[in-house]
């Protein structure tokens, strides 16, 4: 068998439930994968080795859930019993431990997952850096944001899976520069309890891995399904497919344009109908996503605002919020307003194509650059975070699922993605179609900027 | 919106507001009204916000 850590989560889960590979031998070999890149993308906020080890070894002994001895890394908003949650910001350095676990925490302990470690997040979950996070695949590019630390740990193999919050993006922008699956279920499949909010009724809770059926597993558990998501030999033979091409999808790098038409090509293999849909109420998308960002987060943090606003770092969130509490309440309500245009057209487009699913670009460039603020893209320049999240943020306002996957090295060397994205909680069609892609995309392999460590493994 | 008037308003509803972020939060404030949360209201006649999520696909 290869090291351990080189495993799929649902590969590993597979051999600990055969009996054939210990639940300490699994964790053991992540952790020291763990040590030797850390020092490289600093993905976490805190290791607890030695709690991990003990508790994979209680486990070595007996039969479990799904995702027994399953090494999961948890982004730090979320509240793990014992452990603070910082989230990111100053303000919360001396918080205290939690004393219970955010209940999808909760959920993946009950599943049997080892849970090794926190992980970074953008300040406050509301960015798309996640700074002292880098990059994988290079080191002087963001692993995307807000929860860049889950992102950077799962695609460098110091984590099997680990969970994430998305509230315009944050769990499928760093997937797509990360090159890993990131998927965002249906508003409310998991639960937001004992996570810090950012935006509530755009926030989302789900997993990032570094496989399809991971992602399947991974849901299964944090939504306490019963069913498994992905069959076997599942067939997207006969799903129809709309095609999102226009804006806010583009424009685009000509290494974006090239992942869609590669993952349009696997879908048509794999006999799936494709169809150009143009929903021009999308472009209405980004508006509405920050102003409603703006209110909602600025009502979650007013209680602590005056005595917390000074130790913010970022300049863009302090302001964010200021101008959240300065909102007119007609134009978080004419965002609310828009938003329900938005879902209605979507789920116009959905009837009238007789679709099955959605495709367009996770995100329309490579990563940022970390001192990077603006993208040249289609012959203009475009503040970063603009253009990360006009193409995420579609699904946060409709609540639909998406799921980030990635289709192969670029031209440029960086890992490209698609999503794909469904009918309310058809989580399933997503996750097959998902699979479809990655089947007929090239392996990714070790991500370049990790290639020294992994050759020098001390 | 001006400064001043960022200033006066933040004062009144008690928003912590210090002197050197005023330039920015009315710069700010400005950009989010003129965007009015992505459609004017004559385009939103009739349309109730989604203030109530509602996972099922409308038609």
């Amino acid at each position: 068998m290869s090291e351990p850590w080189t495993l799929g989560l649902a590969e590993a889960a597979c051999l600990v439930r055969a009996g054939e590979l210990a639940p300490s031998e699994l964790v053991a070999s992540v952790l020291e994968r763990l040590e030797t890149v850390e020092p490289l993308v600093h993905a976490f906020v805190s290791v607890d080795p030695e709690a991990a080890l003990a508790e994979a070894r209680a486990k070595d002994a007996r039969a479990g859930g799904p995702l027994h001895g399953i090494p999961i890394a948890i982004k730090d908003i979320f509240d793990v019993a014992g452990v603070p949650t910082r989230s990111g910001c100053a303000a919360r350095a001396d918080a205290e431990p939690a004393r219970q676990d955010a209940a999808a925490v909760a959920a993946l302990r009950v599943a049997g997952a080892v849970l090794i470690g926190k992980t970074h997040t953008h300040e406050l979950a509301c960015g798309v850096y996640t700074p002292p996070t880098r990059n994988p695949w290079d080191t002087a590019r963001s692993a995307g944001g807000s929860s860049g630390g889950s992102g950077a740990a799962v695609a460098a193999c110091a984590a099997m899976g680990a969970i994430g919050s998305d509230t315009g993006g944050s769990i499928r922008i760093p997937a797509a520069h990360c090159g890993i699956v990131g998927l965002k279920p249906t508003y409310d499949r998991v639960s937001r309890g004992g996570a810090l909010a950012l935006s509530w009724s755009l926030d989302h809770v789900g997993p990032l891995t570094r496989r399809v059926e991971d992602a399947a597993l991974m849901l299964e558990a944090l939504a306490g399904l019963d069913e498994p998501l992905l069959a076997p030999g599942e067939d997207v033979a006969g799903l129809r497919v709309g095609v999102l091409r226009g804006a806010p999808f583009a424009p685009v790098e000509a290494d974006v344009e090239d992942a869609l038409e590669r993952a349009i090509a696997s879908l048509g293999d794999a006999g799936v109908t494709l169809e150009e849909v143009a929903v021009p109420a999308l472009e209405r998308g980004l508006a509405a996503e920050f102003s409603i960002v703006a209110a909602e987060a600025a009502s979650y943090h007013e209680a602590r605002f005056a005595e917390t606003a000074g130790q913010i770092t970022d300049d863009g969130i302090r302001g964010l919020l200021e101008t959240g509490l300065l909102l007119p309440a007609s134009v978080y309500l004419r965002a609310q307003r828009t938003r329900r245009l938005i879902q209605d057209a979507l789920a116009a487009a959905f009837a009238a194509h007789r679709l099955d699913a959605l495709l367009a670009p996770t995100v329309p460039a490579a990563p940022q650059l970390h001192d990077q603020l603006e993208y040249r893209l289609g012959g203009r320049q475009e503040p970063v975070i603009e253009a990360l999240v006009r193409t995420t943020a579609p699904f946060n306002l409709t609540g639909l699922p998406a799921i980030a996957v990635p289709t192969g090295l670029g031209a440029g060397g960086f890992p490209g993605s698609v999503q794909i994205a469904a009918r309310p909680f058809d989580e399933r069609t997503a996750l097959a179609l998902a699979r479809a892609v990655e089947r007929r995309a090239t392996p990714l392999g070790v991500p370049r900027g990790l290639e020294l460590a992994t050759a020098n493994p001390t | 919106m001006n400064d001043e008037l960022v200033a006066r308003l933040a004062d009144a509803l008690g928003v912590p507001l210090s002197p050197e972020r005023r330039a920015a939060a009315a710069e700010s404030l400005a950009a989010q009204v003129a965007a009015g949360g992505g459609a004017a209201p004559e385009e939103l006649d009739g349309v109730e916000p989604a203030v109530r999520f509602e996972p099922e696909p409308r038609t």
